[in-house]
């Protein structure tokens, strides 16, 4: 596989030349501050673009978006991770810590899983419950989720 | 002008002429032995103004240093003919050509400006106006210096040291503001602006509008005292009437903020608070509007207008150097707002180096200072290396690679916060002060009332073609930051060169239209009114005037981009009609051709240099030269195929390289879209091509027409 050329036949991925490594994502960027500068998201375009490499911090974004709408040069710094995530999975797999949320997903249709107690909780702030979602199981199954 | 002279040069006798030199009746031949002499130029030039004239000869490039007149037509017959070997045949069908484009060409007539009047205006009275006035003064012209705030001195009266060293701004401002008010010839005007322009190179009549006067050499303490009025002015507060060490020596009056109350009137009766208008007839006008910081407001990011320390460059140079604040610690934010495709695409210029002056500033004045920078790129080329430098190694400011994303308060602090690209890590500043080193963008209210192409960005194509040679001749020159954001000196140096255009301009009784303009036919525009000319203009010179649209001759550089994009043939481009060029293309073409159409910039040249290399390409390449690609429309391509090409190449400057900025790019977007159509008649679209071809790159023409040749349609 070929990182580069993979986000460059991208619409949004051809922004990746836009960047000029000014610092403003990392900067105000929630995963960065919590994991000190581990998920640093420069880096990974820096890294996408000079080296081709992928590496397992993409998965630390929460695609908050909140460098994409500050980034000076409009590049799309979260599509752009979203991107190398998806190209992530069809090189390597759905990684294994993030399988358990997958699961989830598959069990209910969030990331969390929401069982009795939530609905409990929502049932008093007076939202409807959330009942099991075989649907999202199925476009699992069948996108080949990993499970 | 019904009779056409063909001057054939025939090099001393190194050009084979054709037997057969008969062009028609109408056309007179005359063969001369070499155009040098000074006997055939004069012989020429007996003729020129009174008949259209064929010259054929050397390169158009040499030839038009000799003579310059729209009737005549040139012929290159020298390098793009016998010095490639080419035969008889050939330059008859060159000289044919251009007898029949001509004859086809109604006479353009010499566009002559008369200077009526001989003073001048200046607007604005920053160190860029006051500079201009002073030297058109000297060459001896009238000069109307006028300023709207109520004193002279601009930008930097407001600040209290010099870009970019710090010197006292008092060093330049008081010295030029004393030379200006000694000349007699410049009548200063302040807190008076301008109203309406009318009229053009020459013949301009301004109505101005004075808000009030104050009488020289009056210190009103009393009336600042009454003054009910108080302003907000970069975080210093003053009065409505106030005062201000440059000119005029007395208080002055801001009428933006002053309510016409009349308290300062009764103090002092002298004072008149009365409007009043006048109409000044003036040759020329100097815009030296200069710069306004970007609103720093809308980096919502940044906090600017929330929290109270984050304050603008400007606002916080003036605070401080006024004793106002006596911070502990400054972070210095640059390009705020610059170098951001939300705000300002571009990069301001001078901030880098004003952020290390404001550095400079508190750390000269106040040593236990911490003072961070927070930069991209510090963008401090030639000698400002060395200033970037002292900065760092003698005062210890603290750099950190990196924008910040964004400014929150904390308590009393700021916190800023930023990536150090450096350390790659994210990192919380905490500062009692942050300076935002704003953006600069133009003070453009007046630039529409001057016809002024404008859009909130600082007027660069108008500037660029103002320092171009083949430019019509102008009378509104653009001075100093009103251009693009510049230093104290560079303004100054700026401003002299807009003086010497207008004395160059004042100084002569008229002057001559250069270049052949675009020219409207109104009855047939009208009934299209499709208006798409309006945007192929690289320059704003073709506009709307009273819902029709129309050509502003001095903005015209004449590449007739706009001529092709018209379809029904109402935008003609003098000397290079639609009649014209079709003729031309018509009687030089015979079947199995190529033709080329050369940008006279670029590919032009680079068949000439073919030339004296000797390079070899076919007999059957026909070369016409055009002013910009971008002139070429579908109607000529396909001219050239119907009178028999086999091959059309058209070639200009190199992409962004383009005379008048983007011609090639508009062409080479009309082939593309022309390729699919001559598909459907029949044509091999291989037949078609459009290639960048430098001025040096004269084996890339000829690769490129051998290819033209050999595939055919």
């Amino acid at each position: 596989m070929n990182l580069q050329e993979e986000i460059l036949s991208n619409i949004d991925g051809r922004t990746l030349n836009y960047c000029f490594s000014c610092g403003m994502c990392t900067g105000g960027c929630p995963s960065a501050r919590v994991t000190d500068s581990i998920y640093n998201p420069r880096k990974i375009l820096h890294r996408a673009a000079l080296e081709g490499r992928l590496e397992e911090d993409i998965w630390l974004c929460t695609n908050c978006y909140t460098c994409q709408e500050r980034c000076p040069t409009k590049t799309k710094v979260a599509d752009l991770i979203s991107l190398m995530r998806r190209i992530y999975v069809k090189e390597k797999g759905i990684p294994g810590f993030i399988k358990p949320l997958i699961e989830n997903l598959g069990a209910c249709g969030f990331t969390a899983r929401i069982g009795d107690l939530e609905n409990k909780r929502r049932e008093r702030m007076g939202l409807p419950s959330v009942k099991q979602n075989q649907e999202v199981r199925r476009i699992i199954e069948k996108t080949g989720g990993g499970l | 002008m019904s009779v056409l002279k063909v001057f054939i040069c025939t090099c001393r006798g190194g050009i084979t002429l054709p037997k057969d030199l008969d062009f028609g009746e109408d056309v007179k031949v005359r063969v001369i032995e070499d155009i040098f002499f000074d006997k055939a130029q004069e012989e020429i030039e007996s003729f020129v103004g009174k008949e259209k004239i064929v010259i054929a000869g050397p390169s158009p490039r040499i030839m038009e240093g000799f003579f310059s007149d729209p009737n005549i037509a040139f012929v290159n017959i020298w390098e793009q003919a016998s010095m490639v070997g080419h035969g008889p045949e050939k330059i008859r069908d060159l000289i044919h050509g251009a007898v029949e484009g001509l004859r086809n060409t109604a006479p353009v007539e010499k566009k002559v400006f008369e200077i009526k009047n001989k003073d001048a205006l200046v607007i604005g009275g920053g160190v860029a106006g006051l500079e201009a006035a002073r030297h058109i003064a000297n060459a001896g012209f009238k000069v109307y210096l006028i300023e709207k705030k109520p004193f002279l001195g601009g930008v930097v009266a407001g600040l209290d040291r010099l870009y970019p060293e710090g010197t006292p701004n008092s060093h330049v401002l008081y010295p030029l503001i004393n030379e200006v008010v000694r000349n007699k010839g410049v009548d200063i005007l302040t807190n008076t602006e301008v109203e309406e322009v009318d009229g053009s190179l020459g013949d301009y009549r301004v109505k101005i509008k004075t808000h009030g006067r104050i009488p020289k050499g009056l210190m009103l303490k009393k009336c600042e005292e009454v003054c009910p009025v108080t302003v907000n002015d970069h975080g210093i507060k003053r009065k409505a009437i106030y005062y201000m060490p440059t000119y005029p020596y007395s208080h002055g009056i801001d009428f933006d903020s002053c309510t016409r109350c009349g308290e300062c009137v009764k103090v002092c009766e002298d004072i008149s608070l009365e409007e009043e208008e006048k109409e000044i007839e003036v040759g020329a006008i100097v815009v030296a509007t200069g710069l306004k910081e970007y609103d720093a407001s809308k980096i919502i990011e940044y906090g600017y207008g929330r929290y109270p320390n984050v304050l603008t460059q400007w606002e916080f140079e003036r605070r401080f150097s006024n004793g106002l604040i006596k911070p502990k610690s400054v972070s210095i934010i640059h390009c705020a707002g610059s170098r951001d495709k939300n705000h300002l695409p571009y990069c301001s210029r001078v901030c880098c180096i004003l952020g290390l002056k404001e550095a400079k500033l508190v750390k000269d004045t106040s040593p236990d200072t911490e003072v961070y920078i927070n930069y991209i790129d510090m963008r401090s080329y030639g000698p400002f290396e060395e200033f970037y430098n002292t900065i760092r190694e003698i005062y210890g400011v603290k750099f950190i690679q990196g924008r910040p994303s964004e400014i929150l308060q904390d308590g009393e602090e700021l916190v800023v916060r930023a990536e150090d690209i450096l350390l790659g890590k994210q990192m919380d500043n905490r500062v009692e002060y942050v300076v935002l080193m704003t953006g600069f963008v133009p003070d453009d209210e007046l630039f529409h009332k001057l016809g002024l192409p404008a859009d909130g960005c600082f007027p660069t194509e108008y500037v660029n073609s103002q320092h171009s040679v083949d430019a019509n001749p102008r009378g509104i020159f653009i001075a100093g930051a009103a251009a693009f954001p510049k230093g104290v000196a560079e303004s100054m140096i700026d401003a002299g060169d807009a003086a010497q255009g207008v004395i160059d301009v004042l100084d002569r009784y008229a002057v001559e239209k250069k270049t052949p303009t675009a020219r409207i036919n109104s009855s047939i525009c009208g009934e299209i009114d499709c208006r798409i000319c309006l945007t192929a203009c690289p320059y704003g010179a073709v506009y709307l005037k009273d819902e029709e649209v129309t050509v502003n001759e001095e903005l015209c550089m004449g590449c007739g981009i706009c001529t092709a994009t018209c379809a029904a043939g109402a935008n003609q481009l003098d000397g290079c009609t639609n009649n014209g060029m079709l003729a031309q293309i018509a009687a030089t073409t015979k079947e199995g051709d190529v033709v080329a159409f050369l940008c006279k910039w670029s590919s032009y040249s680079a068949a000439d240099k073919a030339g004296y290399e000797l390079l070899r390409y076919p007999e059957n390449v026909k070369i016409i030269r055009i002013p910009c690609t971008g002139r070429v429309d579908a109607q000529m391509i396909l001219k050239a195929f119907s009178s028999g090409a086999k091959g059309v190449l058209i070639a200009g400057c190199p992409p962004d390289g383009c005379h008048y900025f983007t011609g090639n790019l508009k062409a080479r977007k009309r082939v593309i879209a022309l390729k699919k159509l001559i598909e459907q008649f029949g044509i091999n679209p291989e037949a078609l091509a459009i290639e960048w071809i430098g001025k040096d790159e004269s084996k890339k023409f000829v690769e490129i027409v051998n290819r033209l040749n050999g595939g055919g349609r």
